[in-house]
């Protein structure tokens, strides 16, 4: 954890005080698709969740900046009975995974002087998981800090100069860690605003 | 990097936004309802004719403890749980008889019930932080809410087996727990009292 946490800080300074002179805030909507063992928990989609982000331009098609970032999946489950050894408890589920994100990114521009610009990037970090599994008036938690990687394509359209839509396929991974066995993943979908000068 | 009035309204109305959607779990009393049952593998239900079951149900309050007479759920909410017990041990192949009945019953079922409500309290100042857009002029203050909830536990011995302290041993349990109503539901707990003989019949069922 605390190497993870280096690794942002570095990157971060590097970020910060590179020598460009703009920076850009994004407001992003986020729907999340779960994969793996997430996936296998939660099945459902993720139609809550959001993402900022922050981002200061060291060449004219690189940007580097931090984000966070928030999903919730959500998944009722019916009345059913669950057997272990000699009990069984029978009751409706109520499943949670919240992801938090907090990373440091960089994108890549592969267009810069049209309209939509199409870009790459990564962000590497840490993702904070907590899964709840409610029953009755009593919950199951697990949680975890995982060391994270997120690839992401997406697409920028100005609006004017200062404004730009937003569109980005995102693809979080968190490692194994703490309370989880398995690296929990997911897909977003992000669709938002970007406001700054650039 | 310094936020503007206006980043910083987006992020206010952002954030109440998005916990205004976070999922809402449980919508109905019934939801949280769960019944457990155990049972011990090395007893032969199925080797068993007959049962008693007493006439009332005790309800756990502490009174036994502190010396004082124990006190019963009244006959109007005892006695329909006490039929459907009866109802499905009848059914999965047992004979009632009376608790003094010689031969001695092979089994006694004794249900017992309690209540625990619990208290709630939380800060409530988002009201006051959302017109003025700045940090709340007023105190936070606090509010509560309070809930309570009913377990009915059922036990099962066999009054020829005992501890070494003398109390009875339970063969089978069966508990049921939810969320208290205002009003009694009959239907809602008979629901409940069956799937705990349901989820045991592999084992109970003759």
């Amino acid at each position: 954890m605390k190497k993870q946490l280096f690794t942002l800080f570095i990157i971060l300074c590097a970020g910060i005080s590179a020598s460009a002179q703009s920076s850009s805030f994004s407001f992003q909507y986020s729907m999340g698709f779960g994969a793996g063992d997430m996936k296998d928990y939660i099945p459902n989609a993720s139609f809550r969740g959001a993402t900022l982000e922050w981002r200061k331009y060291v060449q004219p098609n690189v940007t580097v900046g931090i984000e966070a970032g928030w999903n919730v999946f959500y998944k009722a489950l019916p009345t059913d009975s669950y057997t272990a050894g000699n009990t069984t408890l029978t009751g409706k589920q109520y499943r949670y995974q919240n992801q938090v994100p907090l990373l440091a990114a960089a994108n890549f521009f592969l267009k810069t002087d049209e309209k939509l610009k199409p870009f790459v990037g990564l962000g590497i970090g840490t993702m904070y998981s907590r899964r709840n599994t409610d029953m009755n008036l009593y919950t199951l938690e697990s949680e975890a800090w995982h060391f994270a990687v997120r690839p992401e394509v997406g697409l920028m359209y100005s609006m004017s100069d200062a404004t730009a839509a937003y569109l980005g396929f995102k693809y979080y991974t968190g490692l194994k860690s703490g309370d989880f066995e398995k690296s929990q993943s997911y897909f977003a979908i992000n669709v938002g605003f970007v406001f700054g000068t650039y | 990097m310094k936020l503007t009035s206006y980043y910083s309204k987006l992020l206010v109305v952002g954030t109440l936004l998005l916990a205004a959607c976070y999922p809402e779990g449980p919508e109905f009393a019934d939801d949280p309802d769960v019944v457990v049952t155990h049972y011990n593998p090395e007893y032969a239900f199925k080797s068993k004719g007959t049962f008693a079951i007493p006439d009332k149900i005790v309800k756990i309050t502490g009174n036994a403890i502190t010396g004082d007479p124990p006190k019963y759920l009244s006959d109007a909410v005892g006695k329909p749980m006490l039929n459907q017990m009866v109802k499905n041990m009848t059914a999965f192949g047992y004979t009632q008889v009376a608790i003094t009945a010689v031969p001695a019953p092979d089994l006694v079922l004794l249900p017992a019930a309690m209540e625990t409500t619990t208290v709630v309290y939380w800060y409530d100042y988002w009201g006051w932080y959302y017109p003025g857009w700045g940090y709340p002029y007023y105190p936070y203050y606090p509010t509560y809410s309070s809930f309570t909830t009913g377990t009915l536990t059922m036990n099962l011995v066999d009054p020829k087996l005992s501890a070494a302290d003398g109390n009875d041993i339970a063969q089978w349990t069966g508990a049921l727990n939810g969320m208290l109503t205002y009003s009694y539901d009959a239907v809602r707990v008979n629901r409940l009292i069956d799937q705990a003989f349901t989820q045991s019949a592999s084992y109970l069922k003759k």
